[in-house]
């Protein structure tokens, strides 16, 4: 196989401390007169430098609310109830407050999904770069718009200079993009997160965007966490793939072993959904519904073709199989069975 | 440039909008009823006395024909005169009118700060006690008449405590009046060095604007809030704190995403007030525009009532066109 | 038989306060047979969109027919005409936006049919019927549209649309705002009610993996032309237009060994449809381009029979060695992947 050139800078670097390392992170949404809502169940995640890792997952999976959580930016009265999470080692809490010791854009920076409307209408791009460098770097107003205009440059903008005087109302999707990327990493930040960064634009678009991020942070030792609802990205763009289904890690895998043989149900569904044949598909997706007002203890169980009593009284644990990979399920597919 | 052809076109747009507020008001105004002459000549007027006095004012002529040679003197700078005070009714309200401009300037000044103030600060902190406070003041000042605030004042810093001079006009009468100018007595009396009347118009201004900019204070303080929420709620705003941005930086830009909701909130108060402080220009005796445009009213004294429309009017077409001007400066997208 | 014809179809839209016009379509022709599914594929800007919507008669075209079963029609006015109404339906991307929130889906589901003059017995076991179809139960059905997924909302959205019978259904992006596996479900329906049904589609879509699935001929759009159009296996596998050909090529198939190929790799971005200049709309961004593509738009010329392309180097992109197919490859990968595993009971 041709697609294996990464393998050995990925066991090399599994010696290095990780970079994002959260552990057991859960939060919850208070409900009137109900159990609380757990919409992140206890997730783990360790990336390391250089390493590219996706997480995939579809809507209420949780994807966006873990990025929220580490960015410290909980929507909607959430809480964090448990759970620590450690940049290079040091522990932290609340990202956006000034006291933290780990600062958002400089250590830990993020790539939005919706650039045109997460920038902001009324400053000019070049202001926005040149706030956030200032602000984190401590540059002089010269010395921060000269990095900016590097910082353009470096993420293919034709004409940099004239561009840091556009308005953001005046860039197209894959324009306001990169310059998003540009103001992500300008400060150096160890993580980069990209939240769903590319689901907006068009194809060819975002094979650029996202080949240009891809080049940016092998260029520059940063990890990446790519975060999306197309699986296909992380075929190839990743080194590790993380499943996240209704808030709870269900596989994690290295990119290669995962796509020859995912593990959970919940990962072929995932394939399934791309693949050609209806017939093989209705079979993964043809479900039999669980009995009126059960609830199972694996949150898969009720679309799940591998369904088994156990799966509905008795609630799997994210287990180790070994070679970094694991798997929340009682009757996972493994190689031969 | 293209700001200064957009300057001309809405100057332009002015001719037709005025001809047409004119156009309603003098009509609305022919509908009220009650007889000019009648009221000029008394009870004891004969038939004959009153029907002379009409075609001498022109009123036996169609409406219409009326309204055209109104039109025709206003052309000329002829307001018509008052009967009531038997002078020119532009002379009035070049008097009258910056009484009630200043007064209601200043007001709209505090009401700003206090509104502005309060916003940002309970809209910065959801949860804190600034924002309970600013709601019970919001609800307060939105239930409380500005008169009956204006009589309270009076009875307490007038009255009781004795740290307010008389509610009689703009400045003491003991003093000899400055110098019109401006209109304005505290530019006038500072322009030509009269310092006691500065002083003493200060004083005579207090309890007035202290009462138009509390009542007014609500409605800034409800928009800015609530502006705010939405702007610091805003997705660029969230990716602002998230890009690790100060506080005093994130409160800024959210501001200036606020702002043009806060003027155009402001605005519409400030034309609004001009008419509406009326009441507050009776209990403080103050001689505004207000009070002459509602005593020509009562009166049937249809010439300071036309005038008084026709000074807001502009007024108000100029605050318009400032806003505009402001939204122009604040919002790049309208800049096309 | 042909169902749908699309001719010469331009639409220009003005901007306000300003002289210049958005050139959404210049010249689109395509036809639709009978039963068949025609996919309309393009970036933002492409126009496709706009197509779908001058079909439906929900905007009026600059010049151009569109002839609908041998019947010109006059725009706006004869889509609501007794013979044609019902026969053409809509589905639109966001399902939660065309169903009213305060009732259930059902009730919408039969709206339609009140226009139609049916009575209420016969309303109920259409109803019936295309629930059957669309494998939704009728207690799904009777619940508000917040209460259900997007997946099953534009199922039931489906369902609203062939509850006519109609002869073609334009389907606007249906699938675009769905998770990987709702857009694969209603892939799979669309397909089971064309085989009962047989009924037309007008797929549009910028989504090439899914078109994959369900299409029989495609059209590829850029800036308002059409670049190829022909039989899907063909543009698929042997596309000779360069946009087609980059387009193909961005297409990210999960598994790692299927990399997108190098070749024609389109750079920069997508201009913008205000004043376009004249000529080929690709020429800033191919790689192929020439000075008479700047000049004129190019003339269609046909590779094969009933493959049309608007490219005068389309012979320089013809495959010497036949290239495996991404798509076939994966579907073979995939097939393998989903085979393992599978409980006993289905496999």
């Amino acid at each position: 196989m041709t697609y294996q050139d990464k393998t050995d800078t990925t066991e090399a670097q599994a010696v290095a401390a990780p970079v994002l390392e959260l552990e057991g992170i859960t939060v919850a949404y208070p409900r009137y007169g109900e159990s609380d809502h757990v919409a992140l169940d206890a997730v783990d995640l360790k990336i390391r430098r250089g390493e590219i890792v996706g997480l995939v997952g579809e809507t209420g999976a949780g994807k966006t609310l873990l990025t929220r959580t580490v960015m410290g930016a909980i929507p909607g009265g959430g809480e964090h109830t448990s759970g620590a999470m450690r940049y290079n080692g040091t522990p932290f809490t609340d990202l956006p407050d000034d006291k933290s010791p780990v600062r958002p854009a400089k250590d830990i920076a993020l790539i939005v999904s919706n650039p045109r409307r997460e920038l902001n209408p009324v400053l000019t791009v070049g202001q926005q770069i040149v706030n956030v460098i200032r602000h984190h770097l401590g540059l002089s107003e010269k010395e921060a718009r000269a990095r900016a205009v590097d910082m353009l440059r470096a993420v293919a903008i034709p004409d940099p200079e004239s561009r840091m005087d556009a308005w953001p109302h005046e860039l197209s999707g894959g324009m306001a993009q990169r310059v998003v990327i540009a103001i992500a990493l300008s400060c150096d930040p160890g993580l980069v997160i990209s939240d769903d960064a590319t689901s907006a634009l068009d194809v060819t678009v975002q094979l650029q965007v996202l080949n240009l991020m891809k080049e940016m942070v092998a260029g520059s030792e940063t990890a990446a966490l790519i975060i999306t609802r197309d699986i296909a990205i992380t075929a190839h763009y990743c080194d590790r793939v993380v499943i996240l289904y209704k808030g709870e890690v269900v596989e994690e895998a290295p990119r290669d072993a995962f796509f020859d043989r995912p593990h959970h149900p919940y990962s072929i569904n995932l394939l399934a959904a791309f693949a050609h044949s209806p017939a093989l598909r209705e079979a993964w997706w043809d479900v039999p519904p669980l009995a009126d007002g059960t609830r199972p203890a694996c949150r898969f169980a009720d679309r799940c073709a591998r369904r088994q009593p156990r799966c509905v009284s008795e609630a799997p644990a994210l287990r180790d199989c070994g070679a970094g990979r694991r798997v929340r399920c009682h009757y996972p597919v493994e190689a031969g069975t | 440039m293209q700001i200064l052809r957009y300057i001309l076109k809405r100057l332009l747009f002015v001719i037709p909008q005025m001809l047409g507020i004119l156009f309603i008001s003098f009509f609305l105004i022919k509908l009220i009823p009650g007889d000019p002459a009648v009221l000029m000549l008394g009870p004891n007027a004969t038939a004959d006395a009153v029907a002379k006095l009409r075609a001498e004012m022109g009123l036996d002529l169609p409406v219409f024909q009326q309204f055209m040679i109104y039109l025709g003197n206003v052309l000329q700078g002829d307001l018509g005169m008052s009967w009531q005070s038997a002078r020119p009714v532009l002379s009035d309200l070049m008097t009258r009118f910056p009484a009630t401009l200043e007064l209601v300037t200043l007001s709209l000044l505090l009401a700003v700060v206090i509104g502005l103030g309060l916003g940002i600060a309970s809209a910065m902190r959801p949860r804190g006690a600034v924002r309970k406070a600013a709601n019970y003041y919001g609800l307060l000042s939105g239930a409380i008449p500005d008169f009956w605030l204006a009589l309270v004042f009076i009875f307490v810093f007038y009255t009781l405590l004795g740290w307010a001079p008389a509610p009689l006009g703009r400045y003491s009468i003991m003093l000899i009046p400055p110098q019109t100018i401006t209109g304005s007595v505290l530019v006038d009396s500072l322009i030509t060095g009269r310092f006691d009347v500065f002083m003493s118009a200060l004083s005579h201004l207090a309890l007035p604007v202290l009462t138009l900019g509390l009542v007014n204070a609500g409605p800034i303080l409800k928009a800015t809030q609530s502006s705010m929420d939405r702007a610091l709620g805003s997705d660029f705003i969230a990716y602002a704190r998230m890009n690790g941005l100060p506080r005093r930086m994130i409160r800024r830009q959210a501001l200036r995403a606020a702002l043009p909701n806060i003027i155009t909130i402001i605005s519409v108060l400030y034309s609004f007030t001009i008419g509406a402080a009326v009441l507050v220009e009776i209990v403080f005796g103050w001689g505004g525009a207000g009070q002459y445009a509602v005593a020509g009213v009562l009166n049937s004294d249809l010439n300071p009532v036309l005038g008084f429309v026709i000074f807001s009017a502009v007024l108000s077409l100029i605050v318009y066109l400032i806003v505009d001007l402001l939204y122009f400066a604040l919002d790049p997208r309208t800049r096309g | 038989m042909t169902l749908l014809s699309v001719q010469d179809l331009v639409k220009h839209f003005p901007v306000s306060g300003s002289s210049k016009l958005v050139k959404a379509l210049n010249g689109v022709t395509f036809e639709i047979e009978r039963g068949e599914t025609f996919s309309l594929v393009g970036e933002s800007g492409s126009g496709k969109t706009t197509v779908g919507r001058a079909v439906v008669g929900l905007i009026e075209a600059t010049s151009g027919a569109i002839v609908f079963d041998g019947k010109p029609m006059s725009w706006k006015r004869n889509i609501r005409s007794p013979e044609l109404r019902g026969r053409i339906q809509f589905v639109f991307q966001e399902p939660g936006e065309s169903f009213n929130p305060r009732e259930p889906v059902a009730a919408a589901m039969i709206e339609p049919l009140k226009y139609l003059g049916m009575n209420r017995s016969d309303r109920d076991r259409r109803l019936a019927e295309v629930l059957e179809l669309i494998r939704m139960p009728m207690a799904t059905a009777m619940k508000l549209p917040d209460d259900l997924s997007p997946g099953m909302l534009q199922r039931a959205a489906v369902g609203r649309a062939i509850i006519t019978r109609p002869d073609l259904v334009v389907l606007d992006e249906p699938t675009s705002a769905l998770d990987p596996t709702a857009r694969a479900e209603i892939v799979d329906l669309l397909i089971s009610v064309q085989k009962k049904m047989e009924t037309a589609y007008l797929f549009i879509s910028h989504d090439l993996s899914t078109v994959r699935f369900l299409t029989d001929r495609i059209c590829v759009m850029y800036l308002g032309s059409v670049m190829e159009t022909g039989p899907a296996e063909k543009v698929f596998l042997d596309p000779r237009h360069p946009y087609s050909v980059g387009l193909m090529a961005s297409v990210l198939l999960p598994h790692p060994s299927l990399k997108t190929p190098e070749r024609m790799k389109l750079e920069g971005e997508i201009p913008s449809p205000l004043d376009l200049p004249p000529g080929c709309p690709l020429a800033s961004r191919c790689p192929l381009v020439e000075p008479a593509c700047r000049e004129r738009m190019p003339l269609p010329e046909y590779p094969q029979p009933k493959h049309l392309v608007h490219c005068i180097n389309h012979h320089k992109l013809e495959r010497a060695d036949v290239v495996s197919d991404r798509f076939e490859t994966f579907h073979t990968l995939s097939d393998r992947i989903l085979r393992q595993g599978l409980p006993e009971r289905v496999a």
